[in-house]
């Protein structure tokens, strides 16, 4: 009962984190039609805010996480300005292609700030574990979940219930339309890329505790965040974040009963399988491109 | 065009490695009172580069020129960008023999040694290289003039599991390693090992080097005597992380990741109880005149701080590159490469004197990890050891 418990409460606090970057994914998705690909950098941007504000400045852990929040916010919005204003007009792939410029400049400006060093963030758990039914939990991996939980339902609340939400369902709906409405693209963009921005910035400072912090930390994380997100569909917040835990649980059920040696290529024969007996996704019915 | 285009770098590329070859016949200021190059390949970017990794040589290269140099030469180093991949290690190479150094020293992993050997053979200029692979030894290159200044795989997997089935005396173990051809091969010597001395029981699991996540091998652990880690530092410190969350108490041992985990404080103390770690040397725990020696004259130059372990075989390279230019009497190359196969060097990590493989160091120390970088403890030194096995 331990050992089923230990990996699915693995795979839930997996889940969790992939599923705060695909939110990320898709939200950026739904209102720009940009897939950003430096998403998994920016999370690795806010692991180093995290170590920087708490271990060098010795900021106490929820003042440092909210702060990364902002500062991580600020860098998306920055990189709106950089990356994709200056190229709105041009072809979807040149944006596309821009992202990936920014993930390897925001990497090295990493390296040039913080070194190739490895380094910890404390938990504010410490060690801490909760032990559940044989197995034990740590308490961050329950702070990763329930943080991811209560994002997903303020996001919904603001897509619902908002007058911003209303704008980014009205252009992920039909953009020409949502701009002769009045909807004030612009604005709404450079938003949705520091929100998009601030979701990984906040799943670097939660995963980093859990792991060690190095340049390359949001990249691996990435991967299964893009498997997640084109399982559930680029347009589909709910689905996706399904999609992230659904991997992640199946990817640690299959290493502990079926094999552990193929534990990585899990989420990816899911992915393919998946999209075999569903080209559009488990839940969509098209993936569409806007732009 | 295009095709003019491609041709012409091609072919200036092609004369710059044919001259780099026919030229090199060691620096040509040889016995000129022109200063002695050494070209050093490094990590010198990407995730390795750390901020220290000069610190070693550069204290190497102040220590001989504060003594008059070799032969009344200064010696100086240029570094290149060797990284880490074959196609680094040979373009950092090419462009080293350009330069026509008097040998190069620091290629680090087996496949740029074994993509390098060919050009370092027709190029003639002696090499030492830290690779660990006991597949690199001199019978299997084919090549005279590549030494080795680190142990091999084959001689810390032995020293690991001697200490092991000497001292915990377990019956069963749990063996993580990460999937690439390094840590498979140490990870079957280890299992070799372990069942040469008795081990009965060996529960294995073999992880990326990205994972994020070692629930499953962790658990599969549970009710062993003894975990054994051969990795990377990411991996064996959220080994050591998880471990503990899951209350594996049962001791781990690991490879020389513990240096890097130790050295930057990546797990807290807590999370080491009961970890050892394998690793080339440890001058801060060294009793020996040249150890102490150089950890005064690291911490007059670099601060109060504890020295980096991984860092004082390359101080060694130097020394004994310089022993073997003296002994040889300049720098020429066939002459220098005899000098190495002959030479002996007390160094900071122990004796150096190359064994018929062109291995010069044959040493490895146990360290007990639990006090964390200040407080740890040499267990137990392992000396002669021979390049493919114990």
């Amino acid at each position: 009962m331990g050992h089923f418990v230990g990996l699915l409460a693995s795979g839930v606090a997996q889940g969790a984190i992939a599923a705060l970057i695909a939110l990320g994914i898709v939200l950026l998705h739904q209102t720009t039609g940009v897939v950003n690909f430096a998403q998994g950098d920016l999370l690795t941007l806010g692991a180093y805010f995290g170590v920087w504000l708490v271990v060098d400045h010795g900021i106490a852990t929820i003042p440092a996480y909210l702060i990364v929040v902002a500062l991580v916010f600020g860098v998306g919005v920055a990189m709106e300005r950089i990356g994709y204003a200056p190229l709105r007009r041009q072809p979807i792939l040149a944006v596309v292609i821009s992202t990936f410029a920014l993930a390897l400049g925001l990497r090295s400006l990493i390296i040039l700030w913080q070194g190739n060093d490895q380094k910890t963030l404390p938990s504010p758990f410490g060690g801490r574990v909760w032990h559940f039914a044989g197995a034990a939990i740590p308490y961050q991996s329950v702070l990763i979940v329930a943080v991811t939980g209560v994002v997903l339902a303020g996001l919904m609340l603001m897509l619902h219930r908002s007058s911003i939400g209303r704008q980014v369902r009205a252009l992920a709906a039909d953009r020409e339309t949502a701009l002769l409405q009045g909807i004030r693209v612009t604005r709404l963009s450079v938003l949705m890329f520091g929100l998009s921005a601030a979701l990984a910035g906040l799943g670097g400072v939660l995963v980093a505790p859990t792991l060690t912090v190095s340049p390359q930390l949001g990249f691996t994380l990435l991967l299964s965040s893009f498997a997640a997100t084109v399982l559930g569909g680029f347009d589909r917040m709910g689905a996706t974040v399904l999609a992230a835990f659904g991997i992640a649980i199946v990817q640690q059920m299959a290493a502990g009963y079926v094999s552990a040696d193929y534990v990585e290529a899990y989420p990816y024969l899911i992915l393919l399988v998946a999209l075999v007996l569903r080209p559009s996704g488990l839940f969509g019915e098209v993936v569409r491109v806007r732009y | 065009m295009s095709h003019r285009r491609t041709i012409a770098p091609a072919v200036l590329a092609a004369l710059a490695v044919g001259a780099a070859a026919v030229g090199c016949g060691g620096d040509s200021g040889s016995g000129s009172g022109e200063p002695i190059k050494i070209a050093w390949m490094g990590a010198e970017t990407g995730e390795y580069a750390t901020k220290d990794r000069h610190y070693a040589i550069d204290l190497a290269i102040a220590d001989i020129n504060a003594k008059g140099g070799i032969g009344g030469r200064k010696v100086e180093y240029k570094a290149y960008d060797g990284g880490l991949t074959p196609q680094q290690g040979l373009t950092a190479v090419k462009k080293a023999l350009a330069d026509k150094p008097a040998a190069i020293v620091g290629l680090s992993t087996t496949a740029q040694v074994k993509a390098t050997a060919p050009l370092l053979k027709s190029a003639g200029i002696p090499t030492l290289h830290v690779a660990q692979s006991h597949t690199l030894g001199k019978s299997t290159l084919n090549v005279d003039n590549v030494f080795r200044y680190g142990p091999t795989e084959a001689m810390q997997t032995h020293a690991l599991t001697d200490y092991i089935v000497n001292n915990a005396k377990p019956k069963k173990v749990g063996l993580l390693a990460s999937t690439d051809p390094g840590s498979e091969e140490a990870a079957r010597l280890l299992r070799a090992g372990l069942t040469a001395g008795g081990v009965a029981n060996i529960v294995e699991r073999r992880v990326p080097q990205t994972a994020t996540d070692l629930t499953e091998a962790v658990l599969a652990f549970r009710g062993v005597d003894a975990t054994v880690t051969w990795s990377f530092p990411t991996i064996d410190s959220l080994f050591l992380r998880q471990r503990g969350q899951n209350g594996l108490t049962a001791p781990t041992f690991g490879d020389n990741s513990g240096g890097s985990i130790l050295g930057g404080s990546l797990n807290p103390p807590a999370e080491l109880k009961g970890y050892h770690y394998v690793i080339a040397c440890d001058p801060d725990l060294s009793q020996s005149p040249e150890a102490q020696a150089y950890v005064a004259g690291y911490k007059k130059r670099y601060g109060p701080s504890p020295t980096n372990p991984q860092l004082a075989q390359g101080y060694d390279a130097f020394r004994v590159l310089a022993a073997a230019i003296e002994k040889a009497g300049g720098t020429d190359p066939k002459a220098l490469t005899k000098a190495l196969g002959g030479v002996t060097h007390q160094g900071v990590c122990g004796a150096y004197k190359a064994d018929g493989e062109n291995d010069l160091y044959h040493s490895d120390v146990i360290i007990d990890a639990e006090g964390g970088l200040t407080g740890r403890k040499l267990l137990k030194t392992y000396d002669g050891l021979t390049s493919r096995a114990g």
